[in-house]
């Protein structure tokens, strides 16, 4: 329990599995994750992450799927399994990662049942789909982008481009400041290995109407041998519209329905322009050609039978006629599946919790207890219950079926006699709203064993698991797995809504 | 528009200087810190000297010692003085005191909190009332009886080994204010003695330190306390053996 500072604890690291599952590309990583104990001796244990080593990285493969064009989960489960066995891993070594499907609509029809394919891969505990802002957060962290912004002092923005989605995310001081998704990728088009077009997707449609002169689509129909100038101009629109999203404010003409979530605030001047995503592996090969073209004798821009090359070209252009600086990230197209590999867990704070039998839970609803309708300083029960009731009404799971987890915010640390009044308050309503136990708290500050005891006192019982040092500034969901270390830290992942299309 | 040099630089520092209370990046103006670090400086040094030479007052005796009818004690120590330039005396407590002492607290107990104001009377009037009740409730919770606190003026951290042999308590927790720092002259610690006596010397006992609000807040440490008791009463063992077993 009391390490001295920088050596690491006794079960010292956790074993994290990655998987993508894209539009275009399926891979996955195993990392390890070092524990260190980064308090000094005399004082309360507190557990974090130290190094993040990538032990292994799958070869890429093409996403393979059902004739539909939805995901062919069996064929998925039989490659991740292949790379288990290649990198001798079982899935009963991992202790935590996330499983990630990106992509349009339509390949996503049949995500959940791709999931639960794969499932007996994952462990038990692996967070299924994080959602488009987390993986835009999630890739910014794996493409460096994040630890960039905290050494340098620099606002970043990192943009993913990958088959299907554009994922933004701005870091500043290593600090998260907002995310954006464009439902913008380099596989709106497919191509056969000589350049016949044979497929579209929603975008691409849509793109194929935005060149003078295709207006009615003849020429982007699938069959179609598309001359070169064509699609370049098609990807020049394309670049412009990411770009002009990412670097100007206020565009969001001919972008509806391609932005999930909202549009970037433009508050926070950016100093450097990341890239990442397969696109960006493109555009690292394209910038070393003159004029980043792909005309090249080294380029088949089908190679990949699909639009990223002309993508990654326009972008290139757009970038460096418009001057910004930027960089491509240094392995572009595994910057996603690192992240979830090695970046989707949170270590807790010390906490003290006699219902971590009931561990792993999964999938447990967020409840954001608004304390602005709620005096911090006199929290009343009807008050707390009330909302609570309110808040568990907009789920489809029974108060008394599943645990929710409170989430708490405090301006500054709660004394005593503060947090004496919430404990009795929320003891409270959660019987009134008879929730289903054990009873989760997440807090801001650094009170949760405090809090945790006090509950305990209120309650009469020990099914009550309160947390402390989690960001929960963006997620709908976590997972809490099992204890780690000295059985003091629990390892939480964060989620938003899964397969939401808006 | 982008942020100039300076304004970036300037963010980034306070986003360091949000991570440590440490005096970093200051500035100079010649050779010398300018005039506002320099009074900062001053000022947290006075603080602390203050904190060195701080007496517990009337009024938390009144308010807590006496209102919970505890009893106060004091080292062999003649005055602040005389505790400040002889260390050694705060280790113990009078004959007279340790009867004092047994006649008012009960015997045999499983804890036994012994309160001095040590290197900062300041540490305990600030931090007590957060800690104490949480720690108190928290051993009730889990069944673990403990008497009557003792209050020592002058007291340092053997005191409360002497003070629980004494009364045959199994575990001994002496709450005593820090060695003040420039960062902080409130600054609490907790040492956590098994089977505390004569023989105890400093590897055998388990501590928490740096209890106030922008270390550990009292109230989280007292919680922590408690689930520490419970761990060295269940091993049976405090301090670097402890750490051992972890």
């Amino acid at each position: 329990m009391q390490q001295s500072k920088g050596v690491t604890s006794k079960n010292n690291s956790l074993t994290s599995v990655g998987i993508d599952i894209g539009t275009t590309s399926c891979h996955l990583v195993f990392s390890r994750l070092s524990l260190v104990n980064e308090a000094s001796a005399t004082q309360i244990p507190r557990l974090v992450i130290g190094e993040r080593e990538v032990v292994y990285e799958s070869p890429i493969y093409f996403t393979p799927l059902n004739s539909d064009g939805s995901i062919d989960g069996a064929r998925v489960a039989e490659l991740m399994r292949s790379e288990y066995l290649q990198a001798r891993i079982t899935p009963d070594d991992i202790n935590c990662g996330a499983v990630i499907i990106t992509g349009e609509t339509a390949r996503l029809r049949n995500a959940e049942e791709v999931l639960h394919q794969i499932s007996s891969l994952s462990g038990d505990f692996v967070a299924a789909s994080a959602g488009p802002e987390l993986e835009s957060i999630l890739s910014g962290r794996g493409s460096g982008a994040l630890q960039h912004s905290k050494e340098s002092g620099q606002t970043i923005c990192n943009i993913d481009i990958g088959g299907g989605t554009t994922n933004i995310a701005v870091f500043q001081n290593g600090a998260l400041i907002e995310t954006s998704c464009l439902r913008i990728g380099g596989r709106c088009f497919q191509f056969s290995s000589d350049g016949v077009l044979t497929d579209r997707s929603e975008y691409g449609s849509r793109l194929a109407r935005s060149v003078p002169g295709t207006g009615n689509e003849s020429g982007l129909t699938p069959g179609a041998n598309v001359p070169r100038e064509v699609l370049m101009s098609l990807a020049n629109n394309a670049a412009k519209q990411i770009l002009d999203f990412v670097c100007l404010p206020n565009i969001v003409d001919g972008l509806d329905n391609l932005i999930l979530g909202i549009a970037l605030s433009h508050e926070f001047p950016i100093d450097e322009y990341w890239f990442s995503g397969g696109v960006a592996e493109l555009m690292r090969t394209l910038l070393a050609e003159p004029g980043c073209s792909i005309d090249a004798n080294s380029i088949d821009p089908f190679l990949y039978g699909d639009f990223g090359y002309f993508l990654a070209s326009a972008i290139c252009v757009g970038v460096k006629q418009r001057a910004l600086p930027f960089r491509i990230a240094q392995n572009p197209i595994r910057a996603t599946v690192v992240g979830a590999g090695s970046y989707s867990v949170q270590l807790s704070g010390n906490t003290v919790s006699a219902a971590t039998s009931n561990l792993p839970l999964k999938g447990v609803p967020l409840i954001r207890l608004n304390q602005t309708f709620i005096d911090v300083n006199d929290p009343q029960p009807e008050e707390i219950s009330n909302y609570l009731t309110k808040a568990i009404a907009g789920h489809d799971k029974k108060a008394s079926e599943k645990s929710f987890a409170i989430i708490l915010h405090f301006d500054n640390s709660p004394r005593y006699a503060d947090l004496r009044k919430w404990a009795s308050a929320l003891a409270i309503a959660c019987k009134q709203n008879t929730l289903c136990l054990p009873y989760i708290f997440i807090v801001n500050t650094d009170s949760a064993m405090a809090l945790g005891q006090l509950m305990r006192g209120q309650l009469k019982h020990d099914s009550v698991i309160v947390l402390d040092g989690i960001d929960l500034s963006t997620g709908d969901f976590i997972d809490i797995g099992k204890p780690i270390g000295t059985g003091s830290t629990i390892p939480v992942t964060v989620k938003s809504l899964i397969f939401s299309n808006d | 528009m982008n942020r100039s040099r300076s304004e970036k630089e300037a963010q980034q520092l306070a986003s360091m200087n949000n991570a440590t209370p440490a005096r970093i990046g200051v500035g100079r103006v010649g050779t010398r810190p300018p005039t506002n670090a320099w009074l900062r400086f001053r000022h947290d040094h006075a603080a602390a000297r203050d904190a060195v030479h701080s007496e517990l007052s009337e009024s938390f005796i009144d308010q807590f010692a006496h209102a919970n009818k505890l009893p106060i004690v004091q080292s062999l120590a003649t005055d602040r003085a005389d505790f400040v330039l002889n260390p050694p005396k705060g280790k113990k407590t009078s004959e007279a005191d340790l009867a004092k002492i047994r006649q008012q607290c009960p015997s045999g107990q499983d804890v036994q909190i012994v309160i001095c104001d040590g290197l900062s009377a300041l540490a305990i009037e600030t931090n007590l009332n957060e800690l104490l009740p949480m720690l108190e409730e928290g051993l009730k919770i889990e069944g673990i009886t403990s008497g009557k606190p003792v209050v020592v003026r002058y007291g340092r951290v053997a005191i409360a080994d002497q003070i629980s042999h004494a009364l045959g308590a199994k575990l001994a927790i002496n709450l005593v204010g820090e060695r003040p720092g420039l960062s902080s002259g409130v600054g609490m610690s907790a040492y956590l003695t098994y089977k505390p006596g004569p023989q105890t010397i400093s590897s055998d006992r388990t501590v928490v330190s740096n209890i106030h609000d922008r270390g550990t807040p009292p109230v989280e440490a007292g919680a922590y306390i408690v689930h520490l008791v419970k761990t060295i009463l269940d091993k049976k063992v405090s301090g670097v053996e402890l750490q051992k077993t972890l």
